[in-house]
């Protein structure tokens, strides 16, 4: 006889397990057993008292080197702790040797022992990381397969490190969420939930569950405790270690794609190859910077490169990865080849001459877009890579890492690859633009590809993003992340879905992304198995999480927003998409609802804070942008004897005549920063002087500028967005420049660009931070502007140190570089 | 005789004279007016007319340029000097276009001087300024619009237009023109294609009465009937005065000043009601000196 949940979770007092709580469809889906073997009734908690005590190996896992490898003694632990919250009543632990001596009716076996053994159960016959539950006369067994048993298991040497398989403890979780309906959603003691459980009856039962993804979890949730904290008050390492656990995170696989070498280390390494392992470009540039990791790009146009890369591998592995020149993720399974982030503009990769002679970008790159205009460059490079690997290192893989202009697989078939290649390709716009059809068509496409290049061979991981800069974007994505495996079919493998939860997640980065906690549970239960019927967990979680009355208007606000995610967000593929104000005031008035039903100070309004206080935020902005039109800034002009020095004081008188730029939370909130900048800007036929003024201390003394506070001006030249400039300067009086033409086509950014004759000062204490600089305009290859002629603008305030803001001239919505949402400027005449 | 017809006669008359002028500071209200920057209007109101001169300049739009402009609210906002897309007044100097300057709050300014009352607008090109005083005497229905140089500039004036632009026959841009004309002192214009619609202003034209022969304001859909202007009465100012009369909704006069003027007044005229021409060319006979005399603000 089915329950409906409710019906269950009110009645979590008496629980009667029967197949509704198997066939839960909240939890996750399991394989179903015929029970081996048939008893009365066990009553493992009776009058709110366990009737049993845990019984284990405990010379098991007494071999291990590392705690981080054991699984049944993490198993009792999380057990114990979450049937005392359940029950109030502690759960013994004892030996197996010892069990007939033990007080309670019943056992829970944990982790494979003689009595599982006695049983019948295999554990080594579960799959890898599976775990079985049963019943029997005496009580139940959680047994999985696990590394902790295999006395052989991280015996072979650093370099052949594997993750550990916890099956026992994946048992142990399930166990608990399935029979004592505790919940997991994000860490620490708010994020759980333990309903009281005054009777518990096991029927004969039988069920297996194991990963479908070897891999699962990310570092982009592996975030400083003490930013953490900002989010959740009070929150302890070991809180974040549980919850980790408690999303059944695992890598089992040491298989990664990445930068790989790091570029600087690796040069550092192997300074005599420098000028044949980086790029030259036509122009004479070479691609290689000690400092910026973001400046290097190898040059995969050269086989050379390929050999200089073998050398270093024997080395590599002659000294046991000692040697390491930058390879952090090799090890005795895996060679990890990917570039770093830079670009590489097409002209400048078509104009090499490898790349006309072997005709490596054809019609058809072009066609196929930017994601494939080096595909064969690459392709050519892999191959050749891959042989010489498969030569040197037959035990080895090597891992490609197709992305940005090389995410496609090459298209000239003498590239395909050997089978020692395996690819960990990036997927942009899964799994947020899943449901577009265009998306949808355009990956199962790429993937197709890949899988024939591959021979026949599926794409092992994908590198997935869910969109940072928008929160109703950040609270729907992830959700769909169960999708992906279903829709690539045959073309992905099943080592792993690397999803970029959202390292930097608007509008408060650098704390985590707990406000989608949601999102991220059900992420985490599709990597476990695709399967995972997301709805039905969201929908249980509402009432659980919150009580029934908030409960019901927060579920019915998540619909809005999903439903609202679905309509303007994924048919556009934009996930900064605009919400109508009616939709946005229908979730307004949901969390205002709810907001009624929570009482002050209870458990349910802190989660009802944490949760909701990235869509108000969203909520706040999305209005603020509707409501957006380009600022107006003026330039004052500068003629006759007036004279502007660069010296950092920004003294001189004309600056008092200056109409400040305003500055604003670039968010759209419409909240005023607490810490703006005072900028003005003067100009006169050979440029514009400009003078900030910051009044707090800077954030500085970092080798990398980016660190320090920084301000960053755009400029473009006239309306008509043909190329903007990227100016970055920082304390020190450091400067960063780029440049990036839009029109007639779009070019990649560069990064080499300078604007000569620019000048800039800086002065600054522990009180406050003034800059100011001349931009002459040929320095910008551009004309002296008219009086009265506009030009596109941004200036952006990175105030770093410590409480940290960002504000701007514009609203950018997180992305400076967003050319449509600039400010104006306009250059003034005389006297104005 | 209609209610209207007898109000400007009695106005005409001067029969409501005794009321003193009045003008007030307020915002433009109409079309657009959610998208402006600088919104200022001057509401001029006299016994014989009122007229609501607005200043106004739009945020940036799509092609990220802001646009200045002038627009009149008063006597009527449809058609003739009040068309709201026919922008009745705008100018050029240095080869500096109105529409791109920025005006400041404190460029606008209203005043009051014994029977006449107005507001000066000082437009900033670049260090050439130029002051317009749009104005009302207590004696005349006419608003009156004067040019003048500002005393301290930061570079000298070497070339400016003024440009005014006029819904012929007060139609708005839905009726289409039908058979537009120009009535001068000297002489009767009639609209012709764009090509040909150029005509040389001289001394002898001195006032234009702007009309259609079919939309003749004498019922509905036939406009508002005509709209004057008042051209300066010392030609010695101008390089050219060009009239552009074409056989289409809109015209306009163009007055190429010379750098050197000192002073430029206009006036412009348009009724509240519809007016139609017949009853108008007879009002202008009878009311000559009210239409033809250009008061200058008192002291």
């Amino acid at each position: 006889m089915k329950f409906p949940l409710n019906v269950l979770f009110f009645c979590s007092a008496v629980l009667t397990a029967d197949a509704s709580v198997l066939e839960n469809p909240a939890l996750n889906k399991v394989k179903i057993l015929s029970p081996p073997e048939q008893h009365a009734e066990v009553q493992m908690v009776r009058d709110g008292t366990p009737d049993f005590t845990i019984v284990y190996d405990a010379q098991a896992e007494s071999h291990l080197k590392h705690p981080a490898w054991k699984s049944i003694e993490p198993a009792i632990a999380v057990l114990r702790e979450n049937i005392r919250k359940a029950t109030g009543k502690e759960v013994e632990a004892v030996d197996w040797r010892k069990a007939d001596a033990v007080r309670t009716r019943h056992l829970l076996l944990v982790g494979e022992s003689p009595l599982t053994r006695k049983l019948g159960i295999d554990a080594r016959k579960l799959p890898q990381e599976g775990f079985l539950v049963r019943s029997f006369r005496n009580g139940a067994a959680i047994v999985g397969n696990d590394s902790s048993t295999d006395r052989s298991f991280n015996t072979r040497g650093p370099l052949y490190m594997l993750g550990a398989r916890k099956g026992t403890l994946w048992g142990a979780y399930d166990f608990l969420e399935r029979f004592f309906n505790c919940r997991f959603y994000y860490p620490g003691p708010d994020g759980s939930v333990h309903p009281a459980v005054a009777e518990l009856r096991l029927p004969p039962l039988a069920y297996t569950d194991a990963p479908y993804f070897q891999n699962r979890g990310t570092h982009y949730l592996k975030i400083d405790l003490s930013r953490i904290r900002r989010s959740i008050a009070g929150l302890k390492q070991e809180d974040l270690e549980k919850y980790y656990q408690s999303q059944r995170w695992s890598k089992i696989l040491p298989f990664t794609s990445m930068h790989s070498p790091y570029p600087e280390k690796w040069a550092q390494s192997n300074p005599d190859r420098i000028e044949s392992s980086f790029f030259r470009s036509g122009t004479g540039h070479l691609y290689y910077s000690r400092i910026s990791h973001a400046s290097n790009y190898f040059d995969v146009t050269s086989l050379q490169f390929a050999d200089n890369l073998i050398d270093s591998l024997k080395r590599f592995y002659a000294t046991g990865g000692k040697d390491q020149q930058g390879w952090a993720y090799n090890n005795g399974y895996y060679i990890v080849f990917g570039q770093c982030d830079n670009e590489l503009q097409l002209p400048e990769m078509r104009n090499n001459p490898t790349v006309r002679r072997e005709n490596l970008i054809t019609q058809e790159n072009i066609s196929h877009g930017e994601g494939a205009y080096f595909s064969d460059v690459y392709g050519r490079f892999y191959r050749y890579f891959a042989e010489r690997v498969k030569k040197e290192f037959p035990d080895k893989k090597l891992i490609i890492m197709p992305y940005a202009s090389y995410t496609h697989a090459p298209f000239q078939k003498k590239y395909y690859l050997p089978d020692n290649v395996e690819a960990g390709v990036c997927l942009g716009k899964f799994p947020r633009f899943i449901r577009n059809p265009e998306v949808l068509a355009q990956y199962r496409d790429q993937m197709n590809r890949w899988y024939e290049a591959l021979g026949n061979r599926p794409v092992q991981m994908l590198w997935t993003y869910n969109a940072g800069n928008n929160c109703f974007a950040q609270a729907i994505a992830t959700q769909f992340l169960g999708e992906i495996p279903k829709a690539l079919g045959k073309t992905l493998g099943n080592v792993e879905i690397f999803h970029e939860f959202s390292m930097w997640p608007r509008p408060f980065p650098e704390q985590g992304h707990w406000h989608f906690y949601y999102a991220t549970y059900a992420g985490m239960r599709a990597m476990w198995n695709p399967d995972f019927d997301v709805d039905a967990a969201l929908d249980e979680h509402w009432t659980l999480f919150y009580g029934p009355e908030a409960g019901k208007h927060l579920k019915e606000m998540h619909r809005v927003l999903k439903e609202g995610f679905l309509k303007y967000a994924v048919p556009a593929q934009n996930p900064k998409a605009l919400f109508p104000p009616k939709t946005l005031e229908r979730m307004e008035q949901c969390l205002k609802e709810a907001e009624r039903h929570l009482k002050a100070g209870s458990v349910e309004r802190r989660r009802y804070d944490l949760m909701s206080r990235a869509l108000k935020f969203e909520l706040k902005s999305q209005r603020g942008q509707h409501a957006y039109n380009p600022p107006l800034s003026t330039v004052r002009r500068l003629f006759g004897d007036a004279e502007i020095r660069i010296d950092g004081k920004g003294d001189e008188p004309e600056w008092e005549k200056c109409v400040p730029v305003p500055m604003l939370e670039p968010n759209g909130t419409g909240e005023k920063p607490r810490y703006p900048a005072d900028l003005r800007l003067l100009w006169n036929p050979n440029g514009i002087y400009g003078k900030i003024h910051m009044p707090y201390p800077p954030a500085s003394g970092n080798k990398d500028m980016w660190r320090n506070s920084v301000v960053e001006l755009f400029f473009s030249p006239g309306t008509e967005k043909k190329v903007y400039f990227q100016i970055a300067l920082d304390p020190e009086n450091r400067a960063c420049m780029m440049k990036q033409q839009l029109k007639p086509f779009l070019m990649a950014r560069d990064f080499q660009w300078k604007c000569r004759g620019f000048r800039s000062a800086s002065a600054f204490n522990e009180n406050e931070w003034t800059l100011e600089f001349f931009l002459p305009f040929s320095g910008l290859g551009e004309p002296s502007p008219k009086a009265y002629q506009s030009w596109r603008f941004n200036f952006v305030n990175n105030k770093l140190s410590e409480p940290r803001e960002v504000s701007a001239s514009s609203m950018c919505l997180g992305n400076n570089h967003d050319i449509n949402l600039h400010g104006i400027i306009k250059f003034m005449g005389k006297g104005d | 005789m209609k209610k209207i017809s007898l109000f400007l006669a009695l106005s005409a008359a001067g029969m409501l004279c005794g009321q003193d002028m009045n003008v007030t500071a307020q915002k433009y209200t109409g079309w657009n007016s959610g998208n402006l920057i600088f919104n200022r209007q001057a509401l001029i109101a006299g016994p014989r007319n009122t007229c609501g001169v607005n200043f106004c300049q739009q945020k940036p739009g799509g092609n990220g340029e802001t646009s200045f402009y002038m627009v009149l609210t008063e006597p009527r906002r449809q058609g003739g000097f009040g068309q709201h897309q026919c922008r009745f007044l705008r100018m050029e100097v240095n080869g500096i276009d109105m529409q791109r300057i920025m005006p400041q709050e404190r460029d606008f300014e209203i005043w009051k001087k014994g029977r006449t009352a107005g507001a000066d607008m000082t437009f900033r090109f670049d260090g050439t300024n130029i002051i317009l005083s749009a104005y009302m005497a207590a004696d005349s229905p006419m608003l009156f619009l004067r040019f003048r140089p500002a005393e301290t500039q930061l570079e000298p004036l070497r070339k400016f237009r003024i440009h005014l632009a006029v819904q012929v026959g007060g139609i708005n841009g839905i009726l289409k023109a039908e058979d537009t004309a120009v009535r001068t002192a000297a002489r009767e214009l009639a609209g012709k294609p764009w090509k040909q619609a150029k005509n040389m202003l001289n001394p002898e034209d001195r006032w234009l009465i702007f009309y259609d022969r079919k939309l003749d304001g004498s019922g509905k859909d036939k406009g508002f009937g005509p709209s004057f202007l008042l051209l300066p009465q010392d030609f010695s100012n101008l390089n050219r005065a060009e009239l552009i009369l074409p056989d289409d909704t809109l015209a306009s006069v163009i007055l190429d000043v010379k750098a050197d003027f000192r002073e430029l007044t206009l006036g412009i005229w348009q009724n509240k009601a519809p007016i139609p021409n017949k009853d108008f060319f007879r009002l202008f006979e009878e009311r000559k000196k009210d239409f033809t005399v250009i008061h200058t603000p008192e002291q």
